[in-house]
């Protein structure tokens, strides 16, 4: 890898400033991996040395799958879709795009395929939840909508997964108390306290819910 | 008439004023990011600090470039 750093520095017309627009930079610090061209290729999930080293291991994993698929190899397309939903390199329309288009070769014997697809659908909903937040922002009125309408995807049993758990479960938990649902509430609860039980600073928010649904029984 | 030229004056006085402001954090914004850019890490971890060099190396190289965002205008 070849470090580069990149500092705002708020001064009319300095290249840094224009090229933290380029990339869009929304907050502080930002980590990013480019290649050659100056194209965005991954996102760490986190700022650590375990999430570094888990982006480049996926890094890598894609890398060999386009050789593979350069050399002839079938029935990587699903892989190689996973691979960059996992680095984060795709947006929710573009990979949508490309499940659609996703079609397992004939007489491709590969039970990779029907696992990569679990996942990416997985991803996408995820990639999706990411979307709808970032519509809603702070609009109080799009927000309840939004509520509304995550409270729903919980009940048909369509939960997010990963980063995005908290958010999505904190909206949800919000109208299921409102409309006295323990049933999804307490889906909400045992969802985060497993992700969260370790996490001292989490203690006090997973007490107050627990209290919550104490209360709602 | 003599209104518009007191507003007029006001104005200009205003515009004035608020381009040397801006000026003053120009250059005080300048003078922290040519500090920041002198810490020992960058030196010490061989961080570019010029984009199409990094790009340039990463080509010459086969690497990719592990890019790092950050401010110098307040901590």
């Amino acid at each position: 890898m070849i470090p580069f750093v990149n500092f705002t520095a708020r001064v009319e017309g300095h290249p840094s400033d224009a090229l933290s627009r380029r990339y869009e930079i929304r907050g502080f610090p930002t980590l990013m991996i480019l290649d050659a061209s100056g194209k965005k290729v991954a996102t760490p999930d986190g700022r650590d040395i375990a999430s570094f080293s888990a982006t480049i291991a996926s890094l890598e994993a894609l890398d060999s799958l386009r050789a593979r698929k350069d050399a002839g190899e079938v029935g990587l397309e699903a892989s190689i879709l996973l691979a960059r939903l996992q680095l984060g390199s795709i947006d929710f329309k573009q990979a949508a795009k490309q499940r659609k288009a996703l079609v397992k070769p004939k007489k491709f014997e590969s039970s990779q395929w029907e696992a990569d697809l679990v996942e990416i659908d997985a991803l996408l909903f995820n990639l999706k939840l990411a979307d709808m937040f970032q519509n809603a922002g702070r609009d109080p009125d799009k927000q309840a909508e939004l509520g509304e309408k995550l409270y729903v995807m919980a009940k048909n049993g369509r939960f997010a997964s990963g980063p995005m758990t908290y958010q999505y479960w904190s909206q949800v938990m919000l109208v299921a108390k409102k409309k006295k649902d323990v049933k999804v509430y307490e889906a909400g609860y045992n969802a985060l306290h497993a992700m969260f039980k370790d996490n001292p600073r989490a203690k006090k928010v997973l007490a107050e819910m627990k209290a919550e649904l104490d209360a709602m029984r | 008439m003599k209104l518009n030229s007191i507003t007029l004056g006001l104005v200009a006085a205003l515009t004035l004023s608020t381009t040397i402001f801006a000026q003053a954090d120009d250059q005080e914004n300048q003078d922290k990011y040519d500090k920041k850019i002198t810490e020992a890490w960058i030196r010490s971890g061989s961080w570019e600090l010029d984009h199409d060099s990094a790009l340039a190396r990463a080509e010459s190289e086969g690497k990719y470039v592990l890019a790092y965002f950050s401010r110098s205008y307040s901590p």
